[in-house]
């Protein structure tokens, strides 16, 4: 095989360690970078090869990925990082992350050599899986980078609220970005949401080794890029060539080879990388022999100086990388580092399209081992095979100021709740209004706790009934703006004056981008040391635009309180695109969140008020929550409203603790069933009304028949299923809060449960303690018409349910 | 709410068997099947439900104004919330062997209900021979009424210095009057 590129052959070898001056910066630098491919390379290695493979399955672990960014990380952990920053490594790096971390001493030998396995260093960077210093978990590409967007917003928002971000108030919010990556949509949603917000602190370093999964990228894609970033105000930072090459070109013929290079397909150029220094010989003499001076300099470099040299890419240099990101330190402008890179840079197959998925193969680790001097058995070893004593590069380490900070992860005090929230008064209300009528009650109040709620919706501020809030609190923007409307004197229920001291953030319709920067908002405890209650409103629908988005928010740990109204099929005459089907299959399948579908206004109180508290939990040792409660509830996690705009009759009554209580465990019988009833109603949501009359209906000839209110499926399922566990485990006694509800009904008994939602969110219940279940619901896309047309159309309607009942009379 | 569909459920019922609701035998006030008779017609058994719902009793011991206290909650039906109004009367005993209800309610139909609170004045248990059942006059019979004209369906009785078995002797004189759906609330 030809000569390829290899940094190691840069390294002046052992006969050259003792005796020297002080090695500069950049020596060690390299040699951390050496260590860093290394590390990286072997973690996936002993992953794949050495450790028994339990499965038979490939484990993986992108080599190629983390190779093409080894220097740019080690430049900017190892040199320019300060505590305040926070970095969303690309998933497919996060061996060079974790390798990086080793070396800091914050990640063990024993959690490298479990990469990818059970309770191991984690395949993407996470933070609740990882036990290192991940700040942003990544892993579905495009989500991290829009993070540090976000992030930057919070920091503007903190600093502008007096709420002094812990670490300092200048870090930068620093994406290390796949250039495939970039095809992510959510990415530009949240570019123009930055230009908006006017952004700033914040870098998107591009790894542009012109290589995704499948194989090579459109060519000059660059270019778009670069207009792209500076279209949204950003400054724009190329790094493309090192400086042996641009050495090179100064000299005769050096421009010819620099145009060939520019020219050069990307797919060329990656199969030239892949093949090496003779075929670069072959393919420059045929191409520029002719040029004056290029015959000197093709036989100046012998065939691996010569890969070397076509490979001198300004991401591979470290001291162009340093250059770079040193002269941008300088500014608070948003810049976007497109640094080229070859994928899989220093290992046997660089350049090659198929990499991507690719391992090295033993002989060729092995080979790989011997280039970087490692003795058999040191692999683990921190600093085997490097050229600069252990002292030396332990000091330099311990100097780094990134490595200074100390734990990154703040705790903070938690924020009191006030005890009750106020119930809305009204015969007949919509959870909706009831939500805009609590949150605009807790706006009237001067306490900390409002002041620390922030608010966000992607332009559906008022028609989610926001307004009341944002009428009193304002919205958020980074200077001063008038409400014009106000000034000119024409009349509107919402004010919209805009200045640092808002407390909403309004944000363009774009779903990502709300629950990116929920997910954020909610982690600011952790990342910033300033606790946040962020409160986040859209259609119930659009759940599903951004779903990835919210599934990352909450995997990274962040919390927030999400409000989804109008749901189901409320928006009757928007038709099926506006009308939500299966979110609370959503709710019941998401971790972290929990969810819940309250039908009153005393109901709604109680969920929000627990919600605020919720949030806080798990954090800060935040000491366990009074029962009752459900087993987990203690770690808290971020909360899911499915609310509607329907309004439905509202109970007179006074909600005792008991009955509030089983409002946050899921649910209550609204009507206790008879002991030994055969037939329930069980409804959730906003079919209240459709269910109390039902009963009302066969009251006389069934006085024994239950109502039963599902306040949360999610939460019932979970408790269920907790019990469940804990039964098998050995404590017999165990049960859940459904099955001391269903007590009364003996099995066999009927459930004839009903929502405005997939029947799969209330049909499991039938399961729980042997009951049939008469499931209706919505099972198919809807369509437009009123809410009673729509309502017999899929068959959840007063008559429906009372059919059903019959059927299960009759089928007795 | 929504208004009731047409059909009653004995009739929705009769449908699912294949049965005609018109051509059962109806034991209804008027003349009309009930779901018993469909069901009676079809062979089938009366489903559990149907059954008249027993009054439960739930005990809860606090204090007030520093005396024990028992309080016995008492539901008996099961209305739709809105038509729900919840009575809690305080029965004392005070002077021994006396019962006399105070009436506390929630719920603005009763609140607002003429003549209410004389209506929840009972006599002693003893001072009625045979108890409360089947007199006219009889202070059980007085709750029945507010039973029927208001729409009550809870009962809450509050007792200090009494005992459980006191509160179930009075409990089960209930149950035969004024809790008996055949006979008080339907």
């Amino acid at each position: 095989m030809a000569a390829r590129i290899d940094p190691v052959a840069d390294s002046p070898g052992p006969a050259r360690r003792a005796g020297g001056p002080a090695p500069d910066r950049f020596a060690i630098l390299r040699e951390l970078e050496r260590k860093v491919l290394w590390l990286a390379s072997w973690t996936i290695h002993h992953a794949n090869h050495v450790r028994p493979n339990q499965d038979g399955l490939k484990v993986g672990g992108h080599q190629a990925s983390s190779a093409s960014v080894v220097a740019l990380m080690t430049a900017l952990y190892f040199a320019i990082l300060r505590p305040g920053d926070r970095v969303a490594v690309k998933p497919h790096a996060s061996p060079a992350f974790h390798a990086i971390q080793y070396l800091f001493g914050r990640q063990s030998r024993e959690n490298l050599e479990r990469f990818r396995a059970f309770g191991g260093a984690q395949a993407y960077p996470s933070r609740t899986k990882d036990e290192d210093d991940v700040d942003f978990s990544t892993g579905s590409v495009g989500l991290g980078v829009a993070a540090t967007l976000f992030a930057s917003i919070v920091t503007d928002y903190l600093r502008a609220h007096d709420f002094e971000p812990r670490g300092g108030r200048d870090g930068r919010m620093i994406a290390l970005a796949g250039d495939a990556e970039l095809d992510e949509g959510n990415i530009f949603e949240a570019l123009l949401e930055g230009w908006k917000h006017e952004v700033r602190n914040l870098w998107w370093i591009v790894d542009y080794n012109r290589q995704s999964l499948d194989s090579v990228i459109t060519d000059r894609l660059f270019g778009r890029i670069d207009d792209l970033f500076r279209n949204m105000g950003w400054r724009v930072e190329t790094l493309k060539y090192g400086k042996e090459l641009q050495g090179v070109f100064r000299r005769r013929g050096g421009d010819a080879l620099r145009k060939w290079i520019d020219d050069c397909p990307n797919s060329l150029y990656s199969a030239m990388v892949f093949k090496g220094g003779a075929a670069w010989r072959e393919r420059l003499s045929r191409d520029l022999g002719r040029v004056a001076g290029m015959r000197a300099i093709l036989d100046e470099f012998d065939d691996e100086r010569l890969a070397r040299l076509m490979t001198n890419l300004a991401g591979h240099d470290l001291e162009a990388v340093v250059e770079a990101f040193e002269a941008a330190a300088d500014s608070d402008e948003p810049t976007c580092f497109i640094a080229y890179t070859i994928k899989g840079y220093g290992l046997p197959f660089a350049g090659h399209k198929d990499n991507h998925a690719g391992l090295m193969s033993v002989e060729q680790m092995d080979e790989l081992r011997r280039r970087h001097r490692i003795e058999r058995g040191a692999e683990w070893d921190r600093f085997a095979g490097l050229d600069l004593p252990p002292d030396c590069l332990e000091e330099y380490i311990a100097g780094v100021p990134f490595a200074r900070a100390g734990d990154r992860r703040y705790e903070v005090p938690v924020i009191a709740v006030p005890e009750a929230f106020p119930v809305p008064g009204g015969d007949r209300l919509s959870t909706q209004e009831c939500f805009g009528r609590i949150l605009a009650s807790i706006g009237r109040e001067r306490s900390e706790f409002a002041d620390r709620i922030v608010t966000t919706s992607p332009d559906v501020t008022v028609s989610t009934n926001l307004g009341g809030w944002v009428n009193r609190r304002g919205v958020f923007s980074a200077r001063e703006q008038a409400d014009t409307f106000r000034e000119e004197a024409v009349a509107s229920f919402q004010a919209w004056a805009a200045s640092p001291r808002g407390q909403h953030i309004e944000l363009g319709i774009a779903e990502n981008n709300l629950f990116t920067l929920l997910g954020i908002l909610g982690l600011s405890d952790s990342l910033f040391g300033q606790r946040l209650l962020p409160v986040g409103t859209l259609y119930d629908p659009f759940i599903q635009r951004g779903l990835d988005a919210l599934s990352y928010a909450c995997y990274q740990d962040g919390r927030f309180l999400l409000v989804a109204t109008p749901s189901g099929i409320s928006l009757a005459p928007e038709g099926g695109a506006h009308q939500s089907i299966s979110t609370p299959l959503i709710g019941m399948g998401q971790d972290r969140l929990a969810a819940f579908e309250p039908a009153f206004a005393d109901e709604l109180a109680v969920i929000m008020r627990w919600s605020f508290d919720y949030l806080q939990r798990g954090r800060a040792g935040r000491e366990t929550p009074p029962a009752p409660g459900l087993p987990g509830d203690e770690a808290g996690g971020s909360v899911y409203l499915r609310l509607s705009t329907r309004s439905v009759e509202q109970p007179v009554r006074e909600l005792t603790e008991a009955t509030a209580a089983e409002v946050l465990l899921g649910g209550y019988w609204l009507v206790p069933p008879e002991r030994g009833s055969d037939l329930a109603i069980v409804y959730a949501g906003a079919v209240a009304d459709e269910a109390r009359a039902a009963h009302e209906a066969v009251r006389r000839e069934l006085p024994g028949a239950g109502v039963l209110a599902v306040t949360s499926p999610d939460r019932l399922a979970s408790g269920w299923r907790a019990a469940a566990r804990t039964r098998r485990e050995g404590d017999r006694a165990a049960r859940s809060h459904l099955e001391r509800l269903l007590d009364p009904l003996p099995p066999g008994a009927s459930l004839v449960t009903v929502a405005d939602a997939h029947p799969g969110s209330l049909d499991w219940i039938g399961s729980a303690a042997g009951h049939r279940c008469y499931p209706l619901g919505v099972d198919h896309f809807g369509q437009s018409g009123s809410v009673p047309d729509l309502y017999a159309h899929h068959r959840i309607d007063l008559d429906a349910i009372l059919d059903t009942i019959a059927a299960a009379v009759a089928s007795e | 709410m929504s208004a009731p569909c047409a059909g009653s459920l004995a009739e929705r019922v009769a449908r699912q068997l294949g049965l005609d609701a018109g051509g059962v035998t109806g034991t209804g006030p008027d003349g009309s099947a009930t779901l018993a008779d469909v069901l009676w017609q079809a062979g089938r058994p009366l489903p559990a439900a149907a059954r008249p719902p027993r009054p439960r009793a739930v005990y809860r011991t606090g204090e007030e104004e520093g005396r024990p206290t028992r309080r016995m909650e008492i539901a008996c039906d099961a209305k739709p919330i809105r038509d729900a109004c919840h009575a809690f009367a305080a029965l004392s005993t005070e002077p021994p062997g006396a019962l006399e209800l105070v009436a506390r309610l929630c719920g603005t139909a009763l609140r607002d209900h003429p003549g209410l609170a004389e209506a929840f004045v009972v006599r002693p248990l003893d001072a009625s021979p045979g108890g409360a059942g089947g007199d006219e006059d009889s202070p059980a019979e007085a709750v029945l009424t507010i039973a029927e004209r208001s729409g009550a369906i809870r009962l809450g009785l509050e007792f200090a210095a009494g005992s459980e078995a006191e509160g179930e002797a009075f409990l089960d004189r209930l149950r035969t009057l004024c809790l008996d759906p055949r006979r008080a609330l339907l």
